[in-house]
């Protein structure tokens, strides 16, 4: 498009300077179709290569970890493709880059056309010198003069504006059909800049915070603590379903939000279903089923030391074992969480073989778990004090200190190690390692949902805690230990909502920038704007059209004259 | 009711099989035998009746095309019905409307346009999209995860992409049609002239354009809804975004550079490629919220 010159005074931009070229450049199509390919080939990118997931970002362990796997997959170019920010393409600087020109260039065409498209929908051009009926890209003629009155019936029937006007001899019509969908592209244009002023907006002014809320407990919403809009969310109930095969069948929380300690809010949330409050809506944005209620107290003053709800978001490998006495009976069948690794050479260098003492029978016995060079599970089993008796695979069964052992499975087990657990005074170490087995994801006991084995037996969840005694205490829901003058008790199985908390305040905006996009493309697309220009003369009548998509155009015009009495004669176009 | 839908659809797959060979033989048959007859030195020529008598085949394409939709339409309904949801929550049934609204636009154009060539293209897509689902697939009726348990923007949301892609669909049957016609040069008598064939495609891109806008469009509320964000460059919507910026492409190389003929054609291509990755690749390779959408 010509850059007038008077535009450009007023900018003060200088005819041939470089602001001038920038200005054009922008505005150019072909530039236009440059800068959004390419941006649609760095978005490909993105969606071809594995990107930081949004977890990991801004946490340096979980981006290391993280970069560790893609090296796992990709070998040293995972290097590379992180330095050239292709493993972060979204978030990198050169497709912010990009970004940035195709709203510049956007908003330079639409900045540009404006005035021009504007002038041309409410002063549009009347009349054509005689000349472009006979040079006009899409036009008709015939030898034959139409009836003036029926080519302008025909015109308004088709929903055309129409004005006439005589000189001479020779009458003119000038036909507009949907002028303002000549602001249609315009629309569209302007929405996709205003998606990116929503997006800027929206992640400099948004509010956003994930909470990991167990059942039964409650959160500050703002960072500030004491800050007056300041808001509390308590998770009454946590609810995961599950099928058999264990497909989330539904997540489900039910809030309380209070400010000032007052309830201000109960509502019931799910995927699909936030809850709203003063701007902020909370989302039902997880859910964690392997929660311990965990109480320690002091037996001899009687005070509580610690009440806590655990998320054992760590796993750990466990063996699933089978124990039979020499007539076959089964004297014990359980998974049996394991202590934290010890190095150990066993002869084939280097393994971290976890341990756990079991007693079966008043016996006890050392089990050790590690993996071979194959990263397949082996389970040793020693009755006495010196080296194991046997050394079975997993779905083996051996003899160890008048045992038949079989390892019926190795089991990944819920876990978490605590630090600051209290610990008796004469006990050493700073924290407890948490394991808990016979736990499923919606559990009857955790849940109103179906149950789904995970490990274990049917029944109970145990809570394994190893650190407070030489032996694990094994507690069952509402069991307790006593160790040392301190009692350990397991309140029992709950769940965890993960809660997203968010505030955005782009969204009319965004929904702005839709609906212009919306009404855009259907004025541009659906209603296009069509011209007329028709001279009707003793010799003959001759139309010209303007319009885009110039489609069609010859074939109305074919039309309308038909329907005004004049056989049609081509004369330019193609769609005929 | 569940059972009915694979029926039906095996009917629609055996139908639209019916209809791509009497597409390719009203298509290419004439040209064929035209140019069998024109060899020198084969004395006699014998000219089979599918040669000679594309007319009818190209009817025959076209009840067979209806008929297939029928069918679709019916295990579409059957589905609904058996799973109480819209029918496009995993791949089967995805590619059982997605096929089900090609063969819709396609019969439409059909009617307003004339010429019956563009099944010779379209109806093989369909086929090819058919035996990939009964063929990959799993058809049984599974529950929706959560994040897909919001009937009405599900209903919206994927079936507006469903129509969008349909539509689309028909631009890229335009434009291999065209190419195989070789523009003016016009190699085959009975497919359109390659101007008609530029504006079908170019017609099927300003319905499917929009309606990928809306269908993306209705994918951020869902998101804003479901997770509190328009959107999270997730692989899905992503591929969505970039195959909507190819077309935008396509409509401004055309609208304001000219592009006509066979280089839109060949753009046209190339976005459609874009389509099938998105429809496809993205679900069924990437790992990415979309996922569970996969088989």
């Amino acid at each position: 498009m010509a850059f007038p010159s008077a535009r450009a005074a007023r900018l003060g931009l200088s005819p041939t300077g470089p602001l001038r070229a920038l200005w054009w450049l922008l505005q150019s199509p072909r530039w236009a179709a440059v800068i959004t390919a390419i941006v649609a080939a760095m978005a490909l990118v993105g969606v071809v290569l594995p990107q930081l997931p949004f977890w990991a970002r801004g946490d340096a362990a979980a981006e290391a970890a993280w970069l560790a796997q893609q090296r796992e997959r990709f070998g040293a170019t995972a290097d590379w493709l992180w330095r050239l920010g292709l493993l972060d393409v979204f978030h990198a600087p050169w497709f912010a880059a990009g970004l940035g020109l195709l709203v510049a260039s956007t908003t330079a065409y639409v900045v540009g056309r404006l005035p021009g498209v504007w002038a041309n929908m409410v002063r549009p051009r009347l009349r054509v010198p005689d000349s472009y009926f006979a040079t006009a890209p899409h036009r008709f003629a015939s030898d034959v003069p139409a009836e003036v009155a029926a080519l302008e019936s025909a015109l308004r029937r088709s929903l055309y504006r129409v004005v006439r006007f005589r000189e001479g001899p020779v009458t003119y019509l000038f036909a507009d059909r949907f002028p303002w969908a000549q602001a249609g592209t315009l629309l569209g244009h302007g929405a996709v800049a205003l998606f990116v002023v929503a997006a800027a907006i929206g992640s400099a002014d948004s509010f956003d915070t994930a909470l990991l809320i167990p059942e039964g407990a409650s959160r500050p919403v703002l960072p500030t603590v004491a800050s007056p809009r300041q808001m509390l969310v308590r998770v009454e109930d946590v609810v995961g379903r599950f099928d058999a095969t264990g497909t989330p069948l539904e997540y489900r929380s039910e809030l309380v939000i209070y400010r000032q300690g007052e309830e201000v809010r109960r509502c019931q949330v799910t995927v699909n279903s936030p809850c709203s409050y003063d701007g902020y809506r909370f989302f039902q944005a997880g859910y964690f089923g392997y929660g311990a209620d965990v109480q320690v107290r002091d037996l001899v003053t009687g005070d509580v030391l610690y009440r806590e709800t655990l998320a054992l978001e760590f796993q750990r490998t466990a063996p699933y074992l089978l124990a039979r006495d020499a007539s076959g009976r089964r004297v014990f069948e359980g998974t049996v969480p394991l202590g934290e690794p010890v190095r150990l050479d066993l002869g084939q260098g280097p393994v971290d073989v976890s341990f756990a003492s079991l007693t079966v029978g008043g016996r006890s016995y050392l089990l050790g778990l590690w993996q071979d060079e194959k990263g397949r599970p082996r389970v040793a089993v020693a009755s006495g004090q010196g080296p194991p008796d046997v050394v079975i695979e997993e779905g083996g069964r051996a003899q160890a200190g008048g045992l038949e052992w079989e390892v019926v499975r190795v089991d990944r087990v819920p876990a978490a190690l605590v630090q600051g657990f209290p610990l008796p005074p004469d006990r050493g170490g700073d924290g407890a390692l948490l394991q808990m087995t016979n736990v499923a994801y919606g559990t009857a006991n955790a849940s109103e949902g179906g149950r789904v084995p995970v490990a274990g037996l049917p029944g109970d969840p145990t809570l394994y805690i190893l650190g407070p005694d030489q032996r694990p205490l094994a507690l069952r829901p509402g069991e307790s230990a006593r160790v040392d003058g301190y009692e350990y008790t397991f309140l029992g199985q709950r769940e965890f909502a993960g809660i997203q908390v968010r505030r955005d305040r782009s969204d009319l905006l965004v929904w702005v920038a839709v609906g212009l996009l919306m009404a855009g493309l259907a004025m541009a697309l659906w209603l296009p704007r069509r011209r007329l220009w028709a001279r009707i003369g003793p010799r003959g009548t001759a139309l010209a059209m303007q319009g885009w998509p110039e489609v069609g155009l010859e074939r109305e015009m074919q039309r309308l004259l038909a329907r005004a009495g004049a056989p049609a004669r081509q004369e330019g176009g193609k769609d005929a | 009711m569940e059972q009915a839908s694979v029926t039906a659809l095996w009917v629609a797959l055996a139908l639209t099989a019916a209809a791509v060979l009497a597409y390719w033989a009203y298509a290419f048959g004439g040209w064929l035998s035209l140019r069998r007859l024109a060899t020198p030195g084969q004395g006699e020529v014998t000219v089979a009746i599918w040669e000679r008598f594309p007319e009818p085949l190209g009817r025959a394409g076209t009840w067979a095309t209806w008929a297939a939709l029928l069918a679709m339409l019916v295990s579409l309904a059957a589905r609904w019905q058996a799973s109480g949801r819209p029918p496009w929550a995993n791949m089967w049934e995805f590619t059982a409307a997605f096929t089900g609204a090609i063969m819709l636009f396609y019969v439409l154009f059909e009617r307003w346009y004339g010429p019956r060539a563009l099944g010779a293209v379209v109806q093989p897509l369909v086929l090819a999209l058919l035996a990939a689902n009964v063929a990959f697939f799993p058809a049984e009726v599974r529950p929706l995860v959560p994040a897909l348990q919001s009937k009405g923007i599900l209903a919206a949301h994927v079936g507006v992409m469903v129509l969008a892609y349909a539509a689309l669909s028909l631009s890229f049957g335009a434009a291999v049609l065209y190419l195989l016609q070789g523009g003016e040069r016009r190699r085959f008598p009975r497919l359109p002239s390659p101007d008609l064939l530029d504006e079908i495609a170019f017609r099927s891109v300003a319905i499917g354009f929009p309606l990928l806008a809306l269908g993306i469009a209705l994918g951020a509320y869902w998101g804003n809804t479901a997770w509190g964000r328009y959107w999270g460059w997730d692989p899905k919507e992503t591929s969505a975004l970039v195959t909507w910026l190819i077309y935008g492409v396509y409509l401004h190389l055309r609208g304001l550079r000219g592009w006509r003929g066979a280089r839109s054609a060949v753009l046209l291509v190339a976005a459609y490629g874009a389509v099938l990755f998105t429809y496809f690749a993205v679900n069924l390779v990437v790992a990415g919220l979309h996922s569970y959408a996969g088989v």
